[in-house]
């Protein structure tokens, strides 16, 4: 299997894998420590441990595959950037937070009224509920702004899915996927056009996931 | 046998669209014959009486929605329990994928920092609110929402002036900057006149009726009916038409509608006159009347048109004038082949259409009676019952709280249509089709398909007169939606005053 491109933080060693989850463009591996790697077919997909392929191999679920990365090159920097986001863009990130009245994200828009930040990890359908997908965000908005994400929001791992976990996992360290960078990068600028694409990049994740991330990265600027 | 169920939802309001939208959806669900949502007001009640709905006994005020059904008895609570849930998520209202759309005026204008006109199409009591803050963000308005109260009219109109900022309404439907088309608007071509109106299909017409001669127009000013009262003082219309006289690339103006007040329409024809360009002013009904070039006054739409089309061309007013109204002439050889007995029934989607049918049918064979009348004492008791010669305006308030106006969902105006036809008193039906964006996307495929079933059950006893406001570039497609009237038996005619004369002559 020759791949494209790598994203910069896989290693270059060859590392061995379970086959996780196969979607339509997406195949999930499962590290032997547990950690989320992926192969895709769009460049929007890439993210944190992700390598680019034309297509998906033919792995099946529950099989173990071997990955060389050695000769395959970096295209994607998960790190997310180190500028601010600019206080143009506010007006805009503040209606971001309406989403969190619109159902099916009201729930978690309750909870978090309810019981705070911490109380809405696991909540929602899907390989990624919501409300880890608004912690995500809120991680992302707290390091762009040059602060420490504060551990007591971090989730146990049995609270949520291995997928959303790892997501998690990641937004922490300050990693992200390759729409969210966009938009990160894009609200560093000026540029209203690029600012409108990441968001329509954004809010095609998922079903609620680019909804209830921009939602958890409002909550991020303004706290 | 077939069972009704009228739901009250306490306190919900949606916008009509999106109650259109779920009404067609419990449409299609197996069993359910009728289905109706609209806001509970007076109005709308009456209608779901007439539509044959038991609404004795209903508990609802104009804040509440009314989810009505008619259909086998068993699925008529999964009726109800559908449209509640399509409420919390409209079908067909979602963002498509490819746009973002912001929340707020401030997320809009953060994205679009040079914008400088605010449309707004909100619910009439929160959308006054809405204009300040678009004025205080240093935009123009067009106010589409209408049910806007007066006082706050004035108090947006004045606050806009004092910032050289144009509020266009509220009920204002139409305008067009720069040849762009905001509201109910017709893709017609670009060109040196500019229009100001206090009437929207009367803009329309106008707009429409100058591209059949050729002629563009680059800046059309909607000012919503009330502006040119005494209350409002004209603000808007002596703004813009300020504006039109101060721009280079008009060469001609138009003005157009009902007649203003004294006052007003003084202030009108003073500053035309100081101005140095032509122009063509159709208040229609008014008294004044002769020309005094640089200004030429006319009584109707297609007439104003005809005269505004003359100026931009280098052509004398007069001589058009005159063919155009020997064309109406010859229109009585066309009715002689089509004579009928009995009255006349006017359904109009325009007012401004509807108000001008009454002008010249008043004048050829006596008053009309319509919820719109031109005088007070020929003001029908019951909209839903016509008597003599009517001519009901669909767009009128009554009709269009809580439910879609008739340019954009002719359903209803079609329902009357075979009702009339069931009359034997009655001998042309006469309506209107007004395409452009934001109309019906098949207005003339709704009224011929009643017109289709009225003359099978009656043949040829009633004559069917229309005119169709638009152009071929429309949506639409002008062409198209008159071949669809004509196959169904309609005649189809070239401008609305036309229509209100043949309609007329066949019957007089």
């Amino acid at each position: 299997m020759s791949f494209a491109g790598r994203s910069s933080d896989w290693q270059m060693a060859p590392l061995r894998f379970v086959v996780a989850e196969r979607h339509k463009s997406v195949i999930n591996l499962r590290s032997r420590a547990g950690r989320r790697y992926s192969v895709v077919t769009e460049c929007g997909d890439m993210g944190p441990r992700s390598v680019l392929s034309k297509r998906l191999p033919h792995w099946n679920v529950g099989e173990d595959v071997t990955v060389f990365a050695e000769a395959i090159a970096v295209c994607y920097d998960p790190e997310i950037p180190t500028s601010p986001p600019s206080r143009r863009w506010r007006p805009l990130w503040l209606e971001w937070l309406d989403f969190l009245a619109e159902p099916p994200l009201d729930v978690v828009g309750k909870e978090l009224i309810e019981g705070g930040l911490s109380s809405v990890a696991g909540m929602g359908p899907g390989l990624t509920p919501a409300g880890d997908d608004l912690l995500a965000g809120y991680m992302t908005a707290t390091k762009l702004r040059g602060e420490t994400v504060p551990a007591q929001i971090f989730p146990e791992r049995d609270t949520t899915t291995w997928l959303s976990f790892d997501i998690l996992r990641d937004a922490f360290a300050g990693l992200v996927w390759r729409r969210i960078k966009d938009l990160c990068d894009a609200l560093a600028g000026e540029r209203a056009s690029l600012l409108e694409e990441s968001l329509i990049s954004c809010l095609a994740m998922g079903h609620t996931s680019g909804k209830a991330y921009l939602a958890g990265m409002a909550l991020g600027f303004e706290a | 046998m077939l069972l009704q169920r009228i739901h009250v939802e306490k306190g919900a309001y949606y916008d009509s669209v999106t109650l259109m939208l779920v009404a067609r959806e419990l449409q299609g669900m197996e069993g359910i014959e009728e289905a109706s949502l609209n806001m509970a007001t007076e109005a709308n009640l009456k209608i779901l009486a007439s539509a044959g709905f038991d609404v004795s006994g209903i508990q609802a005020g104009q804040s509440d929605l009314l989810i009505a059904v008619r259909g086998d008895g068993s699925v008529l609570e999964a009726a109800i329990e559908r449209a509640r849930e399509l409420l919390k998520n409209p079908p067909g209202r979602k963002s498509t994928p490819g746009e973002y759309r912001p929340k707020s005026l401030d997320g809009a204008l953060s994205i679009l920092p040079e914008a400088n006109i605010a449309l707004i199409s909100i619910a009439g009591r929160y959308a006054g609110d809405e204009a300040d803050e678009c004025l205080d963000a240093g935009l123009h308005v067009m106010l589409y929402s209408d049910n806007v109260p007066i006082e706050k009219e004035i108090a947006l109109k004045h606050k806009a002036k004092e910032k050289g900022l144009l509020v266009m309404g509220p009920d204002c439907g139409t305008a067009v900057i720069r040849g762009v088309g905001l509201g109910f608007a017709n893709a017609c071509p670009t060109g040196p006149v500019g229009l100001v109106a206090a009437a929207g299909t009367g803009l329309q017409e106008v707009h429409v009726q100058l591209a059949r001669r050729g002629v563009g127009v680059l800046h059309a000013i909607g000012t919503g009916g009330r502006d040119v009262k005494e209350e409002v003082g004209g603000i808007t219309f002596l703004m813009g038409l300020e504006a039109l006289l101060c721009d280079d690339e008009i060469q001609v103006v138009a003005l157009i509608g009902k007649p203003p007040a004294p006052s007003v329409e003084e202030r009108i024809l003073k500053i035309l006159e100081g101005g140095k360009k032509p122009a063509a002013v159709g208040f229609i009904g008014g008294k004044a009347s002769g020309d005094r070039p640089p200004l030429y006054l006319c009584r109707e739409l297609e007439e104003t048109a005809a005269v505004a089309a003359a100026l931009a061309n280098g052509k004398a007013p007069s001589s058009v004038r005159e063919e155009l109204f020997k064309s109406y002439e010859r229109l009585k050889e066309k009715a002689a082949s089509m004579r009928r007995k009995g009255f006349i029934r006017g359904l109009y989607s325009g007012g401004t259409l509807c108000y001008e049918a009454q002008l010249i049918a008043a004048s050829l064979i006596g008053p009309v009676y319509s919820n719109a009348p031109l005088e007070p004492e020929m003001k029908l008791a019951d909209s839903l019952k016509s008597r003599g010669h009517t001519m009901v305006d669909y767009g009128e308030d009554e009709f269009t709280q809580g439910r879609l106006h008739p340019m954009m969902d002719s359903t209803f105006r079609a329902e009357r249509l075979m009702f009339e036809s069931e009359d034997p008193d009655v001998g042309v039906i006469l309506f209107d089709c007004v395409l452009g964006y934001g109309c019906h996307s098949n207005p003339a495929g709704q009224m011929a398909e009643a017109v289709e079933k009225a003359r099978k059950k009656r043949g040829d006893r009633i004559a069917y007169v229309a005119y169709v406001c638009g152009v071929d570039a429309d949506p639409q497609d002008a062409a198209g939606q008159r071949k669809i009237l004509e196959e169904a038996g309609v005649t189809v005619c070239d401008s609305n005053a036309e229509a209100a004369r043949l309609a007329c002559y066949i019957v007089g």
